[in-house]
């Protein structure tokens, strides 16, 4: 039997306001335990939460940035649990009427481009913190409550998604907006973007969804691609043994990389949802909407087919580029400045993607600035140096700080494109390698390029290539 | 609405209240009164009315996203009945 997964995904996303959604105690992560605390969000009684206008603000941006329609009035609610970080007994969300329905993003995968429904977003606030330290005599929970009333959005998508790897293309998608807004730090180690999936697999031609399990909290890209694979395969086998999904909520284990039945899920009115008392109806006017809307930055896909066209640079060259802000930035910078923007298009993409991978640093920590960068190209395009010495060029620049032509000039890496020195280097590779001037004079004409390499070698990667192709072309063809 | 043994129980534990069989008998008798009473709502014709979503009319004042200070943490976990290296603690929660 073949079956079709049906993954849909609830982004938690941590808003980087500088207070907490309902109180004025900082939101700063890392900070001591509890020194982030106070009556509010420490739940004691008789206190009154007071909406950051921050919050609702990068909340209406996100809606905006996923085609969401804004409800001009919307509420909050008390859903009620127990459980150690959340001292309150409820955690105030967004229940009958979220701030954003009704939206939809574009995610490309494979090089095929597809639109995902995002049924609604809505404002909630994060829980604490609770610790379960190992191998301790004492058998405690550890619970810190900085985290308390921290600002989050949760975005919930329609199950459209039908694949691991379309799940991280549409996370990845969420996350690249969340970031171009500037309204989410994005550190998914620190817990910035979590993410919840709900999974079932629909036997070909069946009409209707299959039961669906769900897998909670979910922190990298690795494991929610991993968690999606592993049980669309278990809810295959499940079914093809005859069997049938129970629906719950699994856990994944991130060691063994298997998800396992946690307690079957609570039916939802156990959550006893109810109207907020403490805070009245939110309402945003027209003037506030129009506000933010005419200050919403350029967004991801706008900026690609941007750079494209603007640079004239390839679309694969535009969305790798556009991939992170600080890239883009990184990139237009470069490209404004020097004469050859295809040529910064692909240094940006290799060699400074390179060294930024291997070393595990941001864009933003990169130690050759646009405008170094920049310089160095510029150099090539001139005619200074050749590509090779380039690439010498840029490594001293990493090294020692210092400007590319300052480089070149204590170096020596001027390219040689004088005619007379390249026909003596010319010279001497030709009388080296006497077996091979055979093969090419017997008609072997692809060894010419095994001629200019040992040029370039020679030359110190020096040689103007197209001047050396031509002179050993003239030597060896007669 | 009928009030039976097995909700008020299920109230009970969802509120992690404990209390012996005698009370509740007058728990069930006590939920049906007031059920009963709120359920006079219904009678109301109600049709073509949005729903209320709040008690209150008006609209949310909202505030400036400004940092004030908190508390010490000492004061945080003054009222705490257990507590450890600056965290609250609790019987563990996981096994």
């Amino acid at each position: 039997m073949n079956y079709t997964p049906v993954v849909g995904l609830e982004i938690h996303a941590q808003l980087a306001t500088e207070s907490k959604l309902f109180c004025s105690c900082s939101t700063e992560f890392g900070a001591p335990p509890n020194s982030n605390t106070c009556p509010i969000c420490l739940g004691m009684p008789g206190v009154l939460p007071v909406v950051n206008k921050k919050a609702v603000k990068y909340a209406i941006m996100m809606a905006l940035a996923t085609n969401c329609r804004i409800n001009r009035r919307s509420g909050f609610s008390r859903k009620n649990y127990f459980y150690p970080d959340l001292p309150k007994g409820y955690q105030i969300t967004q229940y009958e009427v979220p701030i954003a329905e009704d939206g939809y993003i574009e995610i490309e995968t494979d090089g095929k481009r597809k639109r995902v429904g995002i049924t609604r977003i809505h404002l909630e606030e994060d829980a604490g913190k609770s610790l379960h330290p190992e191998g301790k005599a004492e058998e405690v929970t550890s619970v810190d409550f900085n985290r308390c009333g921290v600002p989050l959005i949760e975005i919930v998508s329609e199950p459209e998604i039908s694949s691991p790897k379309e799940a991280v293309a549409y996370a990845n998608k969420i996350k690249q907006l969340l970031e171009y807004l500037g309204i989410c730090r994005g550190v998914l180690a620190e817990g910035n973007i979590r993410f919840d999936i709900n999974v079932s697999v629909m036997p070909e031609g069946a009409g209707s969804l299959g039961v669906r399990t769900e897998i909670k909290n979910l922190n990298s890209f690795h494991s929610l691609a991993k968690a999606i694979e592993y049980e669309i395969e278990r809810q295959i086998k499940v079914l093809d043994n005859g069997g049938r999904v129970v629906h719950e909520t699994r856990l994944w284990d991130e060691k063994k990389l298997i998800t396992r039945s946690m307690r079957t899920k609570e039916e939802i009115s156990d959550y006893r949802y109810f109207p907020e008392p403490d805070l009245l109806t939110l309402v945003v006017t027209d003037k506030w909407l129009d506000e933010i809307s005419s200050t919403l930055p350029e967004l991801p896909d706008a900026r690609c087919s941007r750079i494209e066209k603007q640079y004239g640079i390839p679309h694969y060259n535009a969305s790798v580029l556009t991939s992170t802000k600080p890239l883009a930035d990184y990139f237009e910078q470069v490209a404004k400045l020097c004469k050859n923007s295809v040529r910064a298009s692909n240094w940006v993409i290799t060699e400074v993607m390179k060294v930024i991978n291997e070393r595990k640093i941001t864009v933003d920590e990169f130690s050759v600035r646009g405008k170094a960068l920049a310089e160095l190209l510029d150099l090539i395009d001139d005619g200074v140096i050749s590509q090779t010495a380039a690439k010498e060029v840029f490594s001293a620049m990493l090294e020692t700080g210092k400007s590319a032509a300052r480089i070149v000039e204590e170096k020596g890496l001027f390219r040689v494109s004088d005619e007379q020195a390249i026909r003596e280097i010319v010279d001497k590779v030709i009388a080296e390698h006497p077996k091979e001037v055979k093969r090419y004079q017997g008609g072997k004409k692809q060894i010419l390029g095994f001629f200019i390499g040992q040029v370039m070698k020679l030359s110190g990667g020096k040689a103007d290539p197209k001047v050396a192709q031509r002179i050993l072309q003239e030597v060896l063809d007669n | 609405m009928q009030i039976e043994n097995a909700l008020v129980k299920k109230v009970a534990a969802l509120a992690r209240l404990e209390f012996s069989d005698d009370s509740l008998a007058s728990f069930v008798t006590e939920f049906a009164k007031i059920i009963s009473y709120i359920e006079k709502i219904n009678e109301l014709p109600l049709e073509g009315l949005s729903p209320l979503s709040h008690p209150v009319e008006g609209v949310q004042m909202l505030r400036e996203d400004k940092v004030k200070g908190s508390l010490s943490i000492s004061d945080a976990l003054s009222n705490a009945p257990s507590k450890r290296d600056g965290f609250f603690t609790v019987p563990r929660v996981l096994e």
